[in-house]
C-alpha cells in the first residue's frame, strides 16, 4: 500500500516536472476508436513544427532590411511572392495573414534544411546552451529540423514564438547503425491518468493516421463520463540512442462538437457545430469521423432541458428530425428544433447524449441565456419633441407626464367685474408611439449602402387628462399613418455619415377630432460624422490595471461629451378634412402645404445626463395670417437601468413652446415631468 | 472556403477598412469586441459590415443563399454580438446546405 501511495506520488511528481518543459503546441494525445466500443490514444510528438501563429509581425521587416549573415540568407531563400507582399506592406489583416501563411512555409523549407547552419551565417547569434549541445552532436533527420528551429528562436528571439522545447521521436538511425521501430518504442514510458487517478494501459505501434504510438487501456468505464480530467504523461521517449525527453498532455478529440450560435442558416433553431478541429495538421482520423458521428446523429436524438429564467425547475422538450449543412470532410451542423415551445423570454438550455454515444457526444451540451432575436435600444432615439414627426425607431415607446403651466385666466371678482389672474394648471399626459411593425422591406441588396425601411402603421399621440382648453390643447394631438425612409450611409464608418429621406403619409388631429388633415410629408435630415459623436461612440474600452496580462476589459468607458446635432428640412402637403375646432382663431384654407425647418441638439453630459434641445420654425401656406409658427422643446432626461435587454427607461423634464400642426389650437408654454419606457425587437424587426 | 479562419480575416479587413481608429485601439484582441465596440449605438453600420463579408464569402465559394438567411444574419449579428461569434455566424450562414 505504502509503495503504491509512492509510485503514485512519484508519478505525479514526474508529470509535474514535465509539464514545466512540455510545449503545448506540438504533442496530442488524441482518442481514436475503430468500432466505436474500444478506445485508444493516439500520441504525436511531432517536432519543430513552425506554425502562423509563432512569427510576430515584426519579423518580415527584419528579415527583408537585417544587413546580418542569416537575415540575408533567408531573404535569398524567400519565395518572390513572399519578397512582394513584404514589399508591399498592406496593411489589411488579410495580406498580414496570407504574408504569414507564405513565410511560414518558406521557413519550413528552410527548417528542413541540413545546411540551414553554417558557423559564418551564425556568427553573430547567441545560442542557448541547449541549442549549442545539440548543434555539438550534428544530428541528421528531425533531430536536424529541431535544431534548425531551435536556431531561428535564438536568431530571433523577439519576433518568433519560443515553441521547440519538445523534440521529435527518434527515428531508429543513427550514425552508430539502425534501430527497429519496436525497440525504439519500447524505450517509450507513459501513464495515463484521471482525476490523479493511475489507468492501467499498455504502448502499442503507431495506427494508420501517423500517430508516433499508441496507449491502449482496457477499461472502458474510464470514458463512461467523456474525456474529463484524462491526460497523458509520456515520462520518457528517446529523442537519440542517450537522449530522453518527456512531456504531457491532456486528451482531446479530433472532432469537436459544440452549441453554435443562432445564425442565418439556423435562424428559429439551435445549431450543432460538429467539425474536424480546424487547428489539425493531419485531419484524416476526423475526416473519416464526421461520418460516423453524422449517421448517429441521424439516428439519435439527445434528451433536453430548458429551464426559463424565472422558473425554479428544469423543464423536458424534444426535438423535431433535423436539417443540416456543410458536408461531411470538415464541418457539419445539424439544426435542431424543439417540438414543444421554447419558454418565453431569457432561458437555458441543455443536450445530453446517452453514455454510449459516441464519445465527442457525451459530455453537457449547455447554452445559457437564449433569448429571442432582438437588439439593443438605440440610443439617440428618445425624442419627446414633435408628434408624428419623431423617430420611429421602437416598437413601443410610453411615456406619462405630470405638465404644470401658469397662465393668465379671467375671473369675476366680488363685484362681478373680469380681472385677470394668474393661475397654475397642473394636467396628467400620456404620451405614446405604437409601431407594432417597425419595417416589413429587407435588407440591402449586395454592395448597397443604402436601407430601406417601411413602418405600415404607426401611432403617435399626446394626450392630456381633463376638458380640454386653451391651455393645453396642443398637446392633445393624435397621428396615424404609414412611413417609407431611405437611409443612405456614404460613410458606413465607426462615426457614420448619412442622409434621411422620410416620406409620410399621416392623419393629424387634436384628441376629440374636431380638426383633422390628412397629408403627405417629405423630411431629409443629413447626418454628418464632424456633428455625430455620441458619448456611446467615444467609449474606450479601459485596460484593465490589475490584470497582470494588461487584458483589454469589455467594460465601456465615456469619454468627454457626447455631442449630435441634426438639420431637418421637410414639407407638407395635405387637407383639411374636418373643421369644428373652437379654438381656430385664424380661417384658413383647407389646402394644407407647409414647410418647415430645424435642427436637434442632443448633448450628453455624462451617462447619466443628456440635454435635448430641438427648435422647427413652420411657414404655413395654408394660413397667409398666420404664417410663421415656431415650436421648441429642451428635455432633460435621466436614464435608468433597463429592466430588459430590449427596453430602456428614464425620467425626463421638458419646458415645451409654441404649436404644431394642423395649428388647431393655441400654442403651449409647459414645463413637464415625466417618466417614459421604451420597447423594441418585436417580431425581430428594427430600422 | 467559408472557414472561420478566413471569415476572420475578411471581418478584420472591413473592420480595418471602415472603423481603423476602434480596430487598432483593440489590437489583437478585436474578435473579444462587441460589434457595438466598432459600431456604436448603430446597428445599420453593422448589419452593412457583417453583410458585406458574408457576402464576400458567398463570392468566394461561389455560392448563394436566399435572401430571408441574410435577413437572418443581420437580425443576429448586432451591436451587443462579440466579434468572435460574428465570425461564427457568418461562417455557418456561408455553409453550403447539404442534401436531405
Amino acid at each position: 500500500m505504502i509503495m503504491k501511495k509512492q509510485l503514485l506520488f512519484c508519478l505525479a511528481l514526474s508529470l509535474i516536472v514535465l509539464n514545466e518543459s512540455s510545449a503545448a503546441a506540438n504533442p496530442t494525445a488524441f482518442l481514436r476508436t475503430v468500432d466505436n466500443q474500444t478506445y485508444y490514444i493516439a500520441v504525436t510528438i511531432g517536432s519543430a513544427q513552425l506554425s502562423e501563429g509563432d512569427l510576430k509581425d515584426t519579423l518580415p521587416k527584419k528579415l527583408m532590411t537585417g544587413m546580418d549573415p542569416l537575415s540575408q540568407y533567408i531573404r535569398s531563400q524567400l519565395d518572390s511572392k513572399t519578397v512582394a507582399l513584404i514589399q508591399k506592406d498592406n496593411p489589411l489583416p488579410s495580406a498580414r495573414s496570407e504574408l504569414k501563411r507564405r513565410l511560414t512555409s518558406d521557413l519550413k523549407r528552410l527548417l528542413a534544411d541540413p545546411g540551414f547552419y553554417s558557423a559564418a551565417r551564425f556568427a553573430g547569434v547567441t545560442l542557448r546552451p541547449e541549442t549549442s549541445a545539440l548543434l555539438a552532436q550534428d544530428p541528421v533527420g528531425g533531430r536536424r529540423t529541431f535544431l534548425n528551429r531551435m536556431l531561428l528562436d535564438d536568431a530571433y528571439p523577439q519576433d518568433i514564438g519560443q515553441n521547440s522545447n519538445v523534440p521529435g521521436l527518434w527515428d531508429g538511425r543513427d550514425a552508430a547503425g539502425e534501430l527497429d521501430l519496436a525497440t525504439v518504442r519500447g524505450m517509450v514510458v507513459a501513464s495515463l491518468f484521471q482525476k490523479g487517478r493511475l489507468i492501467p494501459t499498455t504502448i502499442e505501434g503507431p495506427d494508420k493516421y501517423g500517430a508516433d504510438f499508441r496507449i491502449e487501456f482496457s477499461n472502458a468505464d474510464v470514458l463512461k463520463d467523456g474525456l474529463d480530467s484524462l491526460q497523458v504523461a509520456v515520462h520518457q521517449y528517446p529523442v537519440d540512442r542517450t537522449t530522453r525527453s518527456g512531456f504531457s498532455a491532456v486528451v482531446s478529440t479530433e472532432v469537436v462538437t459544440s452549441l453554435a450560435p443562432t445564425n442565418g442558416d439556423c435562424f428559429a433553431g439551435i445549431p450543432l457545430e460538429v467539425q474536424v478541429d480546424p487547428g489539425l495538421v493531419n485531419p484524416s482520423y476526423g475526416d473519416e469521423r464526421l461520418e460516423t458521428l453524422l449517421t448517429y446523429l441521424e439516428a439519435h436524438n439527445p434528451t433536453v432541458r430548458v429551464q426559463a429564467q424565472d422558473r425554479l425547475n428544469p423543464e423536458p422538450r424534444t426535438l423535431k428530425k433535423f436539417d443540416y449543412s456543410g458536408d461531411t470532410s470538415t464541418r457539419f451542423v445539424p439544426c435542431y428544433q424543439l417540438a414543444e415551445d421554447a419558454p418565453t423570454g431569457t432561458f437555458d438550455l441543455r443536450f445530453d447524449y446517452p453514455p454510449e454515444a459516441p464519445i465527442e457526444l457525451r459530455k453537457i451540451f449547455y447554452k445559457a441565456n437564449i433569448v429571442n432575436a432582438a437588439h439593443a435600444v438605440t440610443p439617440f432615439s428618445l425624442d419627446e419633441g414633435n408628434i408624428g414627426k419623431r423617430a420611429l425607431e421602437q416598437n413601443l415607446d410610453v411615456g406619462v407626464q405630470f405638465k404644470s403651466s401658469v397662465a393668465d385666466k379671467t375671473e369675476k371678482d366680488a363685484a362681478g367685474n373680469d380681472v385677470a389672474v394668474r393661475k397654475r394648471d397642473n394636467k396628467g399626459t400620456l404620451d405614446l408611439r405604437l409601431a407594432p411593425w417597425l419595417n416589413v422591406l429587407s435588407l440591402p441588396k449586395q454592395g448597397s449602402q443604402t436601407f430601406k425601411f417601411l413602418t405600415p402603421l404607426f401611432i403617435d399621440a399626446r394626450v392630456s387628462t381633463g376638458k380640454i382648453d386653451k391651455d393645453n390643447l396642443s398637446l392633445n394631438r393624435i397621428v396615424f399613418g404609414s412611413q417609407f425612409e431611405i437611409r443612405k450611409y456614404w460613410r458606413p464608418e465607426t462615426v457614420p455619415s448619412y442622409h434621411r429621406f422620410l416620406f409620410t403619409f399621416s392623419n393629424a388631429s387634436d384628441r376629440d377630432f374636431k380638426q383633422a388633415e390628412w397629408k403627405g410629408g417629405f423630411e431629409w435630415q443629413p447626418i454628418f460624422a464632424q456633428v455625430n459623436n455620441p458619448l456611446s461612440f467615444r467609449s474606450k474600452n479601459r485596460k484593465a490595471g490589475l490584470d497582470p496580462e494588461g487584458a483589454v476589459s469589455d467594460i465601456p468607458v465615456k469619454i468627454g461629451l457626447g455631442y449630435q446635432f441634426v438639420p431637418l428640412f421637410g414639407v407638407e402637403i395635405g387637407k383639411t378634412w374636418r373643421n369644428k375646432s373652437p379654438f381656430a382663431a385664424i380661417e384658413q384654407s383647407n389646402f394644407v402645404r407647409r414647410v418647415y425647418f430645424g435642427a436637434t441638439l442632443t448633448l450628453e453630459l455624462t451617462s447619466y445626463l443628456k440635454s435635448t434641445t430641438k427648435n422647427i420654425l413652420y411657414v404655413r401656406g395654408e394660413a397667409p395670417q398666420d404664417r410663421l409658427h415656431n415650436y421648441f422643446i429642451q428635455t432633460i432626461e435621466l436614464p435608468f437601468p433597463s429592466f430588459t435587454r430590449q427596453s430602456s427607461n428614464s425620467a425626463f423634464f421638458s419646458f415645451e413652446r409654441g404649436g404644431q400642426p394642423p395649428f388647431a389650437t393655441p400654442d403651449v408654454n409647459t414645463f413637464k415631468i415625466g417618466y417614459r419606457v421604451q420597447w423594441d425587437g418585436w417580431f425581430g424587426q428594427r430600422r | 472556403m467559408a472557414t472561420d479562419a478566413r471569415v476572420k480575416d475578411l471581418l478584420a479587413d472591413e473592420l480595418f477598412t471602415r472603423a481603423q481608429a476602434k480596430f487598432n485601439d483593440a489590437g489583437d484582441s478585436w474578435p473579444k469586441k462587441e460589434m457595438g465596440f466598432f459600431f456604436p449605438g448603430n446597428e445599420n453600420t453593422v448589419d452593412s459590415c457583417a453583410l458585406a463579408v458574408l457576402d464576400k464569402v458567398l463570392d468566394e465559394d461561389q455560392l448563394t443563399i436566399p435572401n430571408k438567411k441574410r435577413e437572418h444574419l443581420a437580425v443576429v449579428i448586432k451591436t451587443s454580438t462579440k466579434a468572435s461569434d460574428a465570425i461564427k455566424i457568418i461562417a455557418l450562414t456561408a455553409l453550403k446546405p447539404s442534401p436531405q
